[in-house]
């Protein structure tokens, strides 16, 4: 009797280190948040924030490919997004097409544009890379500002929440699940990009490129490999943004998004798919969720950006890791505490001893 | 449907390419002053600084507040219709006066002075002090009247006057309320208190206190002289605001980027980035007052009016003003660079830190300055380009920012005179291909609209810039750097 439940207590601890079965546990949580909602434990306005957490962290996946995984700084990650979310709201908005037809699309002509970047990447590296994205972000940038015919210039483009072939027309804690769901696929692909050849290759063109060179990968195939994947995650965060979100305006993709999915994967932890989901938490949760509702400090304007700001400096200067690595950190305390506890203990009674 | 083509519509004129001549000239300095603050800090502390563009914004918001008269602190002036105060304000004011004290004193502790510094660096206090004593400090007592006023307001004089007597009272009402001059009494004898106090510990340090003290007391002096002879007016805006830059060129390389060297190198940008934000937050919270007033922020020209005439082009003396002092301080950052020996000291720690400091060279404090200065060149072009914009918000900088980078990519990283370069040259440019888009894709039988350079002429120059980058990925003027394995 005793062992079975060891066993079985054994299995079900294997079964929750497997990543599918956290990502699926994940998803579950995510969508009982909407029926909260509905009971009336959580507002409106906070699914609304919790949604564009999970916005925002589907771009930074895609950024921590790049930044975490293949060390290659971007900047450009809200024009793509920008990209893909005129390009839904055009195709479902002014043309009638259905929304998956649409959100295929709107991933495909920004891919076309990342792989352009990819290109790019192989003659600049490290900073330089990062404004070079930096400068087609601010070509697309100017582009919405100039189509208004198509992206509704300052007056803004709306769509409304998707309405999908089969499910129909979506409500707003549908639309949320959805995002969820799109969020946990994009978690396994990252997971499985990662574990792969693909992750490898990346993690040895980080080391040395021209290590990596010589063992037989070819860079120009995995600079773009890597490039592709971030503007496809990208573009798909800019898809979820126009479903869930009522309205977008061309200066929503500006330099100030970009830094914030920067911050995102800073915060959280590089290489770290859990840590970037914390990040996104800290960086547009807390300040939106938590900070605006302490008494004093919560009414002073821009106090968000402070706090984001401070944190981003501080967790480089002080925790380069990330957050996401604290419980590790706390645990290796914990056992050294104990050790030096039981060091003293085993002193004690040994003098003890000595003294009989 | 295409209607006239400036080309056949005399769009050659020798008049109009001068005029767009001067105005890129005019951008270019503009471009020029920021990118060269961007080179000094990446080849001195060797971090790419996103941060240029922001902390040149900050210091064009301190100008216009103080130019709309939103912070009037050496005549402080109590409106009548006193409403509560928005937020604590005085509390960030005080941490930061603390802090600027803090830092002097760990600047006279840590530093060993040679001949040079033992004269500048208390006049560099002296102007931190002073700047704290005559703007910040009347800020507090500013927001102390109000609470007191508030206080009286809400029925509570009943009770402060059973406790001291309404006599006092009265006195202390009238003291914090009565109109600007016996206040400046009171805030000059504080001031003067402060300083003294602060001259005693300098010179427990073996300081020359007396030069801190004096030189301190006669710059605020002269900072009230000038607001009270010739008021809240641009140039004597634009000296706080350079004195404000300095400030926070300091600040930020002495607590974050100083501390920030075993960073690996990208995260090190990363943390500018992280600076960006904080300003951004920092901003409206400072200047709520002028965000949430119902005039619009600006920053008037130097010279409101007034043209010379050239050919047939005219030139605004403003412009012309602009052109001339983004000349004269290239001029002089180049002169200083090449011959003496602190533009010596620069370049050494440009070209390698690690040995500089073998040599001797103060690398710590040529940093310092380069940041510093770094800082006055961003503000200095913010408050340039601001007429330019019209309504500034906290973003009004950023394609500065971007284009500056652009200039320093297109001229390569390695030289200081590369970039300055190119941003002329950008500058010249984009205003042709935006007059002439048109026209030249029409020269080559491309039909298109007459506007097609206005709406397409600066991406195009991106696109342009992004392929030479990929032909010539070290800039015009760069060399390749060879990577060792």
């Amino acid at each position: 009797m005793e062992q079975s439940k060891l066993v079985l207590k054994t299995k079900v601890t294997t079964l929750l280190k497997s990543p599918y079965i956290q990502y699926g546990l994940f998803a579950v949580l995510l969508s009982i948040l909407p029926m909260l909602q509905e009971i009336g434990i959580l507002k409106s306005s906070e699914i609304t924030i919790l949604g564009s957490v999970m916005v925002y962290s589907i771009a930074a996946l895609g950024l921590n490919l790049l930044l975490g995984y293949s060390g290659l700084a971007s900047l450009g990650t809200a024009g793509f997004m920008g990209l893909a979310a005129y390009t839904t709201a055009y195709f479902v908005q002014d043309l009638g097409l259905p929304y998956i037809v649409a959100f295929i699309v709107s991933i495909i002509i920004p891919l076309a544009i990342g792989i352009i970047v990819g290109f790019i990447s192989l003659r600049i590296e490290g900073m330089y890379l990062a404004i070079g994205t930096l400068i087609v972000a601010e070509i697309l940038l100017k582009s919405f500002t100039q189509f208004s015919d198509i992206t509704g210039g300052g007056i803004g483009k709306p769509m409304g929440y998707p309405n999908i072939a089969i499910l129909g027309q979506l409500t707003k804690n549908q639309t949320f699940t959805l995002v969820a769901i799109v969020l946990v696929i994009f978690m396994i692909l990252t997971y499985n990009i990662v574990r792969g050849r693909t992750g490898r290759a990346l993690m040895a063109m980080r080391g040395s490129e021209s290590a990596a060179q010589a063992m037989g990968i070819n860079i120009l195939k995995y600079r773009l490999i890597t490039f592709g994947f971030a503007t496809i995650f990208a573009a798909a965060a800019g898809v979820m943004w126009i479903s869930f979100l009522p309205r977008i305006y061309p200066n929503d993709w500006g330099l100030t998004v970009s830094l914030n999915i920067l911050a995102i994967i800073v915060i959280g932890g590089l290489k770290s798919i859990w840590g970037t989901l914390l990040g996104s938490f800290i960086v547009i949760g807390v300040p939106n969720l938590i900070l605006k509702n302490i008494p004093i400090i919560g009414n002073i304007p821009g106090i968000p950006n402070i706090f984001t700001g401070l944190m981003i400096v501080l967790v480089i200067m002080y925790y380069p890791y990330g957050l996401i690595y604290i419980g590790h950190d706390v645990k290796k305390w914990y056992r050294y505490i104990k050790n030096y506890i039981q060091k003293l203990t085993n002193k004690k009674n040994n003098i003890d001893e000595v003294g009989k | 449907m295409y209607g006239h083509l400036p080309l056949f519509d005399g769009g050659y004129k020798m008049s109009t390419l001068l005029q767009l001549l001067f105005s890129g000239l005019e951008i270019g300095s503009i471009y020029a002053l920021a990118t060269l603050g961007i080179m000094l800090i990446f080849r001195t502390s060797s971090v790419t600084n996103f941060a240029q563009g922001i902390i040149g914004m900050f210091g064009g918001f301190v100008a216009a507040a103080f130019i709309m008269g939103a912070y009037n602190l050496t005549i402080i002036m109590v409106d009548n219709n006193i409403t509560l105060p928005q937020n604590e304000r005085w509390i960030v004011v005080f941490v930061l006066a603390f802090l600027l004290w803090y830092i002097s004193n760990l600047v006279i502790k840590h530093t060993t002075l040679n001949k040079w510094w033992k004269l500048f660096l208390p006049i560099g206090i002296g102007v931190v002090i002073s700047m704290v004593i005559y703007f910040i400090l009347p800020a507090i007592w500013d927001t102390v009247a109000r609470q007191l006023i508030i206080a009286n307001s809400l029925a509570d004089t009943a009770f402060i006057s059973i406790v001291i007597g309404s006599d006092l009272t009265e006195t202390v009402i009238k003291v914090f309320t009565v109109p600007d001059s016996s206040r400046m009494i009171f805030t000059y004898v504080i001031a003067t208190l402060v300083l003294l106090m602060l001259g005693q510990t300098l010179h427990k340090k073996k300081f020359e206190a007396w030069k801190a003290y004096g030189i301190s007391g006669g710059i605020g002096f002269v900072y009230i002289l000038i607001q009270v002879i010739i008021g809240n007016n641009i140039w004597s805006v634009t000296l706080l605001a350079l004195t404000t830059a300095i400030i926070v060129g300091l600040l930020i390389d002495y607590f974050v980027i100083r501390r920030a060297q075993k960073v690996n190198p990208l995260a090190k940008q990363i943390i500018t980035m992280g600076i960006v934000i904080v300003f951004l937050g920092i901003t409206p919270m400072l200047f709520e007052k002028v965000l949430v007033g119902a005039d619009p922020i600006s920053i008037p020209k130097f010279f409101p009016s007034g043209a010379i005439n050239i050919a047939g082009a005219s030139l605004s003396i403003n412009s012309l003003f602009n052109i001339i002092v983004g000349l004269i301080i290239l001029a002089f950052l180049f002169w200083f660079l090449q011959k003496t020996k602190w533009g010596l000291a620069v370049r050494v720690t440009a070209s390698n830190p690690q040995t500089a400091r073998m040599m001797g060279v103060p690398v710590k404090l040529v940093t310092l300055g380069s940041w510093a200065i770094a800082a006055m060149l961003a503000t200095l072009a913010a408050i340039m380009y601001a007429p330019n914009v019209g309504i500034l918000t906290p973003g009004y900088m950023t394609s500065i920012q971007v284009i500056a980078f652009v200039a320093c990519i297109f001229g390569g990283f390695q030289t200081f005179h590369g970039p300055v370069l190119a941003s002329y040259i950008l500058a010249v440019v984009r205003n042709l291909l935006i007059f002439y888009g048109a026209t030249i894709l029409n020269f080559f039988l491309i039909r298109v609209q007459p506007d097609f350079g206005s709406i397409w002429g600066e991406q195009i120059l991106y696109i342009l810039i992004l392929v030479l980058v990929i032909f010539r990925p070290y800039g015009l003027i760069g060399k390749k750097i060879v990577k060792k394995v």
